[in-house]
């Protein structure tokens, strides 16, 4: 039995599913090949979903490119997929998850072999060269574009008091803001999906016009269309675009503290954002401080801190707090030993696959 | 020596407790429920008397305790007896029964040792039926009272969202001990 | 508790059956009915420094336990529970019915003779168990 586990993560499963699966798996510890452990969905090497999840999709297309993760569809007896991949019929039976996850340690132990291959020098210095002009620019054209637009929504005085965004995809694709006073205001551009705040937030990135005020309605709404709540779109905004600097107002000398926690039960949670919320709520800290606590990239802090910032969620403060100041030397990370809570939290974590 | 450890689900009747326990239980939840003689204080045919109970093994060896109390205010000695020892408390309110703020409150007083110590969360389900109280409404009342508890919109039936809340509470706990580690160092 | 679902005569016939048991067992401090989720229904007695609601919602959860324990190891169905205290017992029976089950706590002195007991509570049982059948 090879030594490194088998991670597998779950993607939009139900979570008696979910659970199903990892009593099978715990029981068959003695017929799998390797060892297998619940993990995260980005380190995972083999991804059971439903296809048509999002997350799911998402993990396919990647698996497709990197061909590093294999990714298995749960799906119920006779039921018509667009996936052609592997499939796990519900219901779930032990011998097919472990025939499966055995075919994939097997298939995952060939790719990686066949990827110990010495790369010529010639060959290596070509794909570093190709990859370098495509990224910079179009992320700080995306950024700009992102931070141009948070401040047109801002200032325009009456999508200051815009209810929701609508996204529609009917017809030229259109961004409407509905306003409490049944006015509605109208701006063009590429919009690639309205389930994915990623991609919405990729497009509005690009949009060149500027916002107009019209007193039409917009179109009937169509299947795909959906109206997102401001600060929900605000939220995608901030954690999606806004990592590169702090929004003007803000400034690294601060410290930053949260008047309540972000909706993260309709915005979506990443570990990291519920870190530096548990942070930021109980006391005013830092970038610094929040960095060295939490173990977050400044990206990822900054964005947070813009996102909470464009949700009217931030109570920005100066350095005449009277919180006792902190000794971060002294500082023993919870989870540094294991010990007490942090060995139970973990233990939790991997069980549901959350992420620590 | 495996650990055990407790895990507190309470609210109002029909705010979905048993539902939370049974969307992340391992077991399938034991429930007591009876007949419920009061249909004019609620419509629910079933209420619980006692607790439900449900569990999740851990890895190591160890093992997460679900309860669920009853909800109703006569059953209050249930409250105190399943709280003892817990690792936290999960407050669940039902936006469209009435005063869910007061009811809000009402559990996080009955609880309030649990809430001193940044061990409770609340999720407040069917917002998306009944959007007032907001979840802003909520977090002023508990701010005009001295409580700091997250608040979330929450969709009871969902296991993404227990678990949100659940890990909302395990990041509350971890940061609770090591800023009073800190704190007591400077 | 739906107040329609009890009428004030048969509240009182059930009250009589109570206090029936406390004239025919002086070992029998304090009886008391309540329904299944634990509202009070009826009591008599001294019930000393608790209260018929405190005391029928107790019940109702102790009772509802020894029924999950009772369906968890197989011993079919739960007829009473019995707390045995320093200075006296509680004794929970249930009260079958097809509409109305209640639930029938029976406090007793320090020294009972639980025979007896018992026997005469499970009279009580039936008696009442008839009148919610027939109400």
């Amino acid at each position: 039995m090879s030594q490194k586990k088998l991670h597998i993560g779950i993607a939009g499963l139900k979570l008696s599913d979910a659970l199903a699966l990892r009593s099978i798996v715990r029981l068959s510890k003695g017929k799998l090949e390797r060892d297998c452990v619940f993990s995260h969905q980005d380190e995972a090497d083999v991804i059971i979903g439903v296809s048509g999840d999002a997350a799911f999709n998402r993990k396919v297309i990647e698996s497709k490119q990197n061909g590093r993760t294999i990714c298995i569809a749960l799906t119920k007896h006779n039921e018509a997929l667009s996936f052609s991949g592997n499939l796990l019929q519900k219901p779930i039976r032990p011998q097919d998850v472990v025939n499966l996850l055995n075919a994939c340690d097997k298939r995952l132990s060939k790719s990686q072999d066949a990827a110990i291959v010495e790369i010529p020098d010639k060959f290596k210095k070509t794909a570093v060269e190709k990859q370098k002009p495509q990224e910079e620019p179009s992320k700080d054209l995306k950024t700009r574009n992102a931070l141009a637009l948070a401040y047109e929504l801002q200032k325009e005085t009456d999508l200051k008091k815009a209810q929701d965004l609508l996204l529609s995809l009917s017809g030229e694709p259109q961004i409407h803001i509905r306003l409490p006073d049944g006015k509605f205001s109208t701006c063009n551009g590429k919009v690639v999906t309205p389930n994915d705040g990623t991609s919405l937030l990729e497009s509005l990135a690009w949009m060149q016009q500027k916002i107009d005020v019209e007193k039409r309605a917009p179109e009937a709404e169509q299947e795909n269309d959906q109206w997102l709540p401001m600060d929900c779109f605000y939220w995608h905004l901030g954690v999606h675009a806004l990592s590169d600097e702090l929004l003007p107002g803000l400034d690294e000398s601060m410290l930053f503290k949260l008047k309540r926690w972000p909706d993260f039960g309709r915005n979506g949670a990443d570990s990291a954002h519920l870190k530096l919320a548990a942070f930021m709520v109980r006391r005013a800290l830092s970038l610094a401080e929040l960095k060295t606590l939490t173990r977050q990239p400044s990206k990822t802090i900054i964005a947070f801190i813009n996102a909470c910032a464009l949700c009217n969620l931030l109570l920005p403060k100066d350095r005449t707090g009277h919180e006792v100041a902190l000794d971060l030397n002294k500082m023993k990370m919870a989870g540094d030993s294991g010990q007490g809570l942090a060995g139970v939290f973990s233990a939790i974590r991997s069980v549901f696959g959350m992420r620590a | 020596m495996a650990q055990e450890y407790k895990l507190i689900f309470t609210g109002s009747m029909g705010a979905g407790k048993t539902t939370a326990i049974a969307a992340i239980s391992e077991i399938a939840p034991i429930k007591t429920e009876v007949a419920n003689t009061d249909r004019q204080a609620h419509s629910k045919e079933q209420t619980t008397v006692a607790m439900d109970y449900g569990e999740v093994q851990l890895e190591n060896g160890d093992r997460l305790r679900l309860y669920g109390t009853p909800g109703q205010e006569r059953f209050r000695f249930m409250w105190d007896i399943l709280q003892q020892g817990a690792l936290g408390v999960i407050i669940l309110v039902d936006n469209t029964q009435s005063e869910p703020i007061a009811t809000m409150k009402h559990y996080v007083h009955s609880f309030k040792k649990l809430v001193s110590c940044d061990r409770a969360v609340v999720g407040v389900g069917r917002m998306d039926e009944n959007p007032h109280p907001s979840l802003e409404d909520f977090s002023q009342a508990l701010e005009e009272e001295g409580l700091d508890v997250p608040v979330f919109a929450v969709d009871i039936r969902k296991g993404d969202d227990v678990l949100l809340m659940l890990d909302v509470l395990m990041n509350r706990i971890e940061v609770w001990e090591m800023l009073n580690q800190l704190e007591a160092q400077a | 508790m739906d107040t329609n679902q009890i009428s004030d005569s048969l509240q009182l016939r059930l009250e009589m059956d109570l206090k029936k048991l406390l004239a025919v067992n002086d070992q029998v401090r304090a009886v008391l009915l309540a329904t299944t989720d634990g509202f009070e229904v009826a009591y008599c007695g001294d019930l000393g420094s608790s209260t018929p609601s405190n005391i029928s919602a107790m019940t109702s959860s102790m009772l509802s336990l020894a029924i999950a324990m009772v369906n968890e190891t197989g011993l079919s169905s739960c007829l009473n529970l019995m707390v045995e205290g320093g200075q006296g017992r509680a004794i929970i029976m249930s009260v079958p019915s097809k509409n109305k089950p209640m639930l029938l706590t029976v406090l007793t002195r320090e020294q009972v003779s639980l025979g007896q007991l018992l026997l005469d509570a499970k009279i009580t049982v039936k008696q009442l168990s008839d009148k919610l059948e027939n109400c």
